[in-house]
């Protein structure tokens, strides 16, 4: 019972450490990221290059994977997002799924498609807490995932800028109009996106390891917890990530790895039924 | 140019032309077109119907409602085991079309209730279910491996050649493109925009959002089950591979890069995601970034604003071309002419309060608006006079109290009901739908007053056709009544302010109601428009509809309203001619008081 | 690489005499980590043959089309070469659904249609007369496992498999066969690209068994990782031969790799020494190609292209009938295989048999295409 919450937990932190990405890009720009698993897959692509192959210390992985993230958002922001964003036809859909796809591929051109060694964070060993196991790297990603969901959700509700991207979230034209800086937001906020995937990618490498495909598998978990909780919220995503981590995690252990895409449909229905704009969302209907 | 409208073709005939590539492309084999070409044409077929379907849905409907593929899987396998069980393909088109309507029928009930990125995310999650689902039925569907040994095709009891087949799916495709085209260009077209940019608007008009929502998902899905039943031919074999999420988003692309609010625009997209990946194997190791790249490309270059702007404005004068030029100058823009004669009701309000979480809005108002007479509500901003006009019009219930029409109860916190009654109204900030024609925005209206089924539309049955002739007739009635006749073949989004407001007044009244509610229908107008308004709400009155205003604009009120109440703080304080209402003094306290000069300025602004 | 021509080159097959080979394989996508180290096994084939004065006195030429792993591609692409000319010999995709896909269409044209799979429908002659493959039949690979843990005198047998169709196919056969040996079996799958498999493994270990099989199409990290993080570092877990197609040594830790043996076939150890296998790895040098992959990868597109000059060379014509024949009779001896001496291919079942192919080998680095196993 325990092992089986705690490797929930670790779960829904990955999610989560995908999803604040999503979710900040979001709230400044609008637009929905698809490209954002695909940072943190380069992220754990560069904790093996420069980890493993050429032995730097774990401050310089990190940093060299936030730079490269950091880059990799600004080129996105350029490239896919200001165009399309904003324009209501969900342009989005394609050309962030083409930025992710050239990810993808560049990976592979580079490192190939073979599973490749991260180093451990921490420690790889095992611990026991509260009768469950996990490993130390596991709890670390749990750790850093709150903090970064907290500091988040801190920052948009402490901070001017974070105060501003949530006025634009709210509403575009009148956040312009009292003079919030539309494009240096969003390349602000891309930018920060694309460093804290960078950086989590040498973390969640270590549970993940890194592979070309990983992308794939946890984006659309990370967007599920997102609708959950609710696009936008910072709050919504880290309960919904713990809890979807946790309910997944139950699912395969007591029910069987088979029925975990059929819970979480079902969960998805249900939290949607009963709060269409997921737990933590704010709903923006037209008042007439 | 010429030629072709010798041969009388003009815009509104337009369709011909696509029809003739769509027959040039059936009997292409006939032609000589190579094999190769011929398998290239048909994929694009097969694509462009499962695109033409979420066109549908998400382009026309505005529903995130992107799990086509799970149609297109479903398809597939119905008619794979279908036909290696010895079934007829028309049978098992048939049925696989009945199977992915039942599925999009299914898919539609969350949808009620959810929007947005919700709608996109359950999408999803229908397509990555599809092999966990495949294994379900193991002995049906082959399993993870796949269905192997499908038959060559036997249409009606004949084996069909390569060729016959090809020009099968060819017709297939015309035919759904021929359906699609009706009905988008119908009022169905303009009910799924307006459902897409404002579900309130939708309500107002009397359109059930949710039957049109269950509809557009039912008919999108089946498009793209019938491209998953003839797909099974295409290599004959069915496998989950071919139903992963690299095929989902092939069908995103191709909606995006065709344009999703087209008809034709699925076959350009599937065209472009056909024919060019096809030669992206060459680059080895990178084709997937350089089909990245592709992708972003695309995607940029097709949502850009400019030239959404030049292609919106391409259709248009495509549509209008050759088409009688408007009436134009004073005789038309002139002052209303005489309206037809509308139904006299009487809307009484009796006793009506509301709260909003602890804030009272409305403290037992009663009013009573007459027909032939124009009634105002004024107050000060929080005053409670929309949202009074919003119980009226069925948005929100009230928590006592009761609007009678003639004398009987209206429905509240029913809007579509309220409206079916024969109430109408407007919006503070006016909704105009995109890429809607004036005429077709005001014809919108008539959508539930004068019901022209789903079928019918899309084969244009007489009864369409009579409908639509009498759209024409009434649109213009009431594009005459409001001044916007010379517009009436421009893009509804691009009048100017004054005359969008026209424009849903003239929808409103285009339902057939004759109770109208307007809401603050003159902010932001300058002079010449505000007398066109009054000219007109005049002649409302006259011809017997009972208006009520809610207005700031004070001299537009005493200039106008034949009765007028006022409001302060959710209780009625003042009701009386506009004479009386200048010489209240709780009047001239409450409101005027601060608000006249401002009132009077706003006005002339 | 530099040797695969494209199909565009517009040369006919048979213009200048030349035997062509078409091979349909996935450089892209998803078949992108395999894919290239088959085809350099076909190309290492074809050198030899060529060397040896190619077949029937006739060059060999390969043609390569990348099917970006799109079965719909790859039927496309073949049908175009076909209108052009048909090729004598076709190499049908490097993955099932592809294998399958353009078989339909092989077999409706009677071409000779070689692939890599190892799904029994691929190797079912009465589908498809004209394909075959050095992929192994699962049940010998089953039997093997069988035999193993009933020789180690384990009576209690866990199986993990991934929840792909390999993963499937690969536990129920394997579960068939154990429970034949008289042995008690639990089994569970996990979702096949799960990042970790605590709640399956943890699942298993409630039926407590004395050794754990384990499948992975994907990649295996996550099972034994997963293994320590359940606490099953006691049990001893076995990898079926998909573990042995590249090297755990790297991306395992000493605990994680400690207790675990897998299953691989003979080529890939660094102690097989037969003719074909140095054959193999000496084509491949001559090529300047080093094998990335496990050199079976190499091996099974290697394997069937000489298995069929063989039988070409023994009837002495490339008539489909009279070589399908052959091929199932094991005929010609002009080259030497590298996974055994004979695909073991009968007159109902294409893929090949298991006979003495396969060895169990412990957890080890992977140079050159092979694991180095200490003597």
């Amino acid at each position: 019972m325990a092992t089986a919450l705690l490797t929930g937990l670790v779960l829904g932190s990955i999610y989560i450490l995908v999803g604040s990405g999503i979710n900040l890009v979001r709230i400044a720009t609008g637009a929905f990221n698809f490209a954002q698993a695909a940072v943190v897959m380069v992220g754990a692509f560069i904790a093996y290059e420069f980890g493993v192959e050429r032995g730097h210390s774990t401050l310089i992985v990190i940093l060299v994977a936030a730079a490269v993230g950091a880059v990799i958002g600004v080129v996105t922001e350029f490239v896919a997002i200001r165009p399309v964003a904003g324009k209501g036809l969900h342009g989005e859909l394609v050309t962030t799924v083409g930025a992710s796809t050239i990810l993808t591929g560049l990976v592979v051109v580079i490192w190939g498609t073979e599973v490749r060694p991260v180093a451990p964070f921490v420690s790889d060993d095992v611990v026991s807490i509260a009768g469950g196991r996990v490993t130390v790297d596991g709890l670390v990603i749990i750790g850093v995932a709150i903090a970064t969901c907290l500091g988040l959700w801190a920052w948009s509700r402490l901070t001017m800028t974070g105060l501003a991207a949530l006025a634009l979230s709210e509403d575009r034209d009148a956040a312009t109009l009292r003079g919030v800086n539309v494009r240096y937001l969003s390349i602000l906020a891309m930018a920060a996106a694309g460093a804290i995937g960078g950086a989590a990618g040498p973390i969640i490498g270590t549970q993940t390891l890194a592979v070309s495909t990983v992308a794939a598998v946890v984006i659309l978990k990370s967007f599920l917890v997102l609708i959950v909780g609710g696009m936008g919220s910072f709050p919504g995503l880290l309960v919904g990530g713990l809890a979807i981590g946790s309910i997944e995690a139950g699912t395969v252990r007591y029910l069987g790895s088979e029925y975990s895409t059929f819970m979480l449909f079902a969960l998805l229905l249900v939290v949607l039924m009963v709060r269409p704009q997921g737990i933590f969302g704010q709903t923006h209907e037209r008042t007439v | 140019m010429n030629i072709l409208r010798r041969l009388g073709l003009n815009g509104e005939r337009l369709w011909v032309l696509p029809l003739f590539l769509g027959v040039l492309a059936i009997v292409a084999p006939w032609l000589g077109v190579g094999a190769g070409d011929l398998r290239q044409l048909m994929l694009v077929a097969i694509l462009a119907l499962t695109v033409s379907g979420l066109n549908l849905a998400w382009g026309y409907g505005g529903e995130l409602a992107i799990g086509q593929l799970a149609m297109y899987a479903l398809g597939a396998y119905v008619t794979g085991y279908l036909v290696i069980e010895g079934h007829d393909l028309a049978v098992a088109l048939l049925a696989s079309a009945v199977a992915s309507a039942a599925l999009g029928l299914v898919t539609s009930l969350p949808a009620l209730r959810i929007s947005g990125w919700g709608v996109a995310m359950a999408s999803f999650f229908l397509i990555i279910m599809i092999p966990q689902v495949v294994k379900l039925f193991p002995d049906q569907t082959g399993g993870g491996i796949g269905l192997i040994g499908i038959p060559a095709p036997v249409f009606l009891g004949r084996e069909l050649d390569d060729n016959q087949f090809y020009a099968l799916v060819m017709v297939v495709l015309v035919l759904w493109l021929l359906v699609m085209r009706n009905l988008v260009t119908s009022r169905h077209g303009s009910a799924l925009r307006v459902m897409r940019e404002s579900p309130v608007l939708a309500a107002s008009l009397g359109i059930d959002v949710r039957r049109i929502k269950i509809t557009s998902y039912v008919l999108g899905a089946v498009p793209a089950g019938i491209a998953g039943s003839l797909f099974v031919f295409v290599d004959r074999f069915v496998a989950p591979d071919y139903f992963d999420f690299a095929a989902a988003i092939l069908i995103i692309a191709a909606a995006v890069l065709g344009g999703a609010e087209t008809v034709y625009g699925a076959v350009v997209g599937a065209a472009i995601l056909t024919v060019l990946p096809a030669r992206f194997g060459v680059f080895d190791e990178y084709s997937e970034i350089v089909f990245g790249a592709f992708l972003v490309g695309g995607g940029i270059l097709l949502t850009n604003d400019k030239l959404k702007i030049r292609m919106d404005g391409l259709k248009l004068r495509v549509r209008n071309w050759g088409a009688a030029e408007p009436q134009r100058g004073p005789a038309a823009a002139g002052t209303p002419n005489e309206l037809p004669a509308l139904p006299p009701r009487t809307v009484v309000v009796e006793e009506v309060s509301k709260s909003f979480g602890g804030n009272r809005a409305l403290n037992g108002v009663s009013l009573e608006a007459r027909p032939g007479e124009i009634t105002a509500l004024i107050g000060a901003n929080g005053s409670g006079k929309t949202t009074l006009l919003n119980i009226i019009s069925g948005f929100y219930a009230a928590d006592s109290g009761a609007v009678r029409l003639d004398g009987r109860a209206l429905p509240l916190g029913h809007a579509v009901r309220t409206a079916r009654r024969g109430v109408a109204r407007t919006f503070q900030t006016p909704i105009v739908p995109a890429s809607m024609t004036t005429a077709e925005a005001v014809a919108v209206g008539r959508y539930i007053a004068d019901y022209v089924s789903m079928p019918s539309s899309m084969v244009r049955a007489p009864r369409y056709r009579k409908v639509a002739a009498r759209d024409a007739e009434q649109g213009a009635v009431w594009l005459r009544a409001t001044g916007l006749a010379d517009q009436s073949r421009s893009l509804a989004r691009g009048l100017s302010l004054g005359d969008r407001r026209m424009l849903e007044v003239a929808r409103a009244l285009a339902t057939g109601a004759s109770v109208l509610l307007l809401d603050e229908v003159a902010s932001g107008l300058d002079l010449e428009d505000l007398e066109r308004l009054g000219a007109l709400l005049r002649a409302v009155r006259d011809a017997g509809g009972t208006v009520i205003l809610v207005e700031h604009n004070f001299r537009l009120v005493t200039d106008l309203a034949d009765s007028i109440y006022v409001l302060e703080r959710g209780d009625l304080i003042a009701h009386g001619d506009a004479a009386h209402i200048r010489q209240n003094e709780a009047v001239a306290r409450s409101y005027l008081g601060d608000a006249v000069a401002p009132g009077l300025a706003k006005g002339q602004a | 690489m530099l040797t695969s021509a494209c199909a565009e080159s517009g040369d006919d097959a048979g213009d200048d005499g030349a035997f062509v080979v078409y091979a349909s394989v996935g450089l892209s996508g998803g078949d992108s980590g395999f894919a290239p180290s088959i085809e350099a096994g076909i190309e290492a084939a074809i050198a030899e043959i060529n060397e040896n004065g190619g077949l029937l006195g006739r060059e060999v030429r390969l043609e390569t089309d990348n099917n970006e792993s799109d079965p719909t591609k790859a039927v496309s692409l073949l049908q175009d070469r076909i209108r052009d000319s048909a090729p004598d010999l076709v190499w049908a995709g490097t993955a099932s659904s592809e294998s399958l896909a353009l078989q339909s269409l092989t077999t409706r044209e009677e071409i000779m249609a070689l692939n890599n799979g190892s799904a029994p429908e691929l190797g079912d002659a009465s589908l498809f007369p004209y394909a075959f493959s050095a992929g192994v039949r699962l049940q010998s690979a089953a039997e093997y496992l069988a035999t193993t843990v009933v020789d180690e005198g384990y009576q209690n047998i866990g199986i993990i498999a991934g929840d792909d169709p390999a993963g499937e196919a690969a536990m129920s056969l394997y579960e068939d066969a154990f429970e034949d040996a008289g042995l008690d079996v639990a089994t569970e799958s996990y979702e096949a690209e799960a990042v970790e498999v605590d709640g399956p493994l943890a699942r298993l270990a409630e039926s407590d068994p004395d050794v754990v099989i384990f499948n992975s199409t994907y990649q295996a990290e996550p099972v034994l990782k997963s293994r320590i993080k359940v606490g099953m570092e006691d049990v001893p877990f076995i990898g079926d031969v998909s573990t042995t197609i590249r090297s755990l040594d790297e991306t395992l830790n000493d605990a994680e790799k400690s207790g675990v043996e897998l299953m691989s076939y003979n080529v890939n150890a660094s102690t097989a020494d037969s003719p074909g296998v140095t054959n193999l790895l000496a084509s491949l040098d001559a090529a300047g190609e080093t094998p990335e992959t496990a050199l079976y990868l190499y091996a099974l597109g290697y394997d069937p292209i000489l298995a069929y000059a063989n039988a070409v060379e023994s009837v002495g014509s490339t008539d489909v009938t009279e070589v399908r024949a052959a091929m199932e009779a094991g005929e010609g001896d002009t080259y030497e295989l590298s996974l055994s001496d004979d695909p073991g291919w009968s007159e109902t079942d294409h893929l090949a048999s298991g006979e003495g192919r396969f060895t169990i080998i412990p957890v080890a680095p992977l140079v050159a295409g092979q694991f180095q196993i200490a003597e």
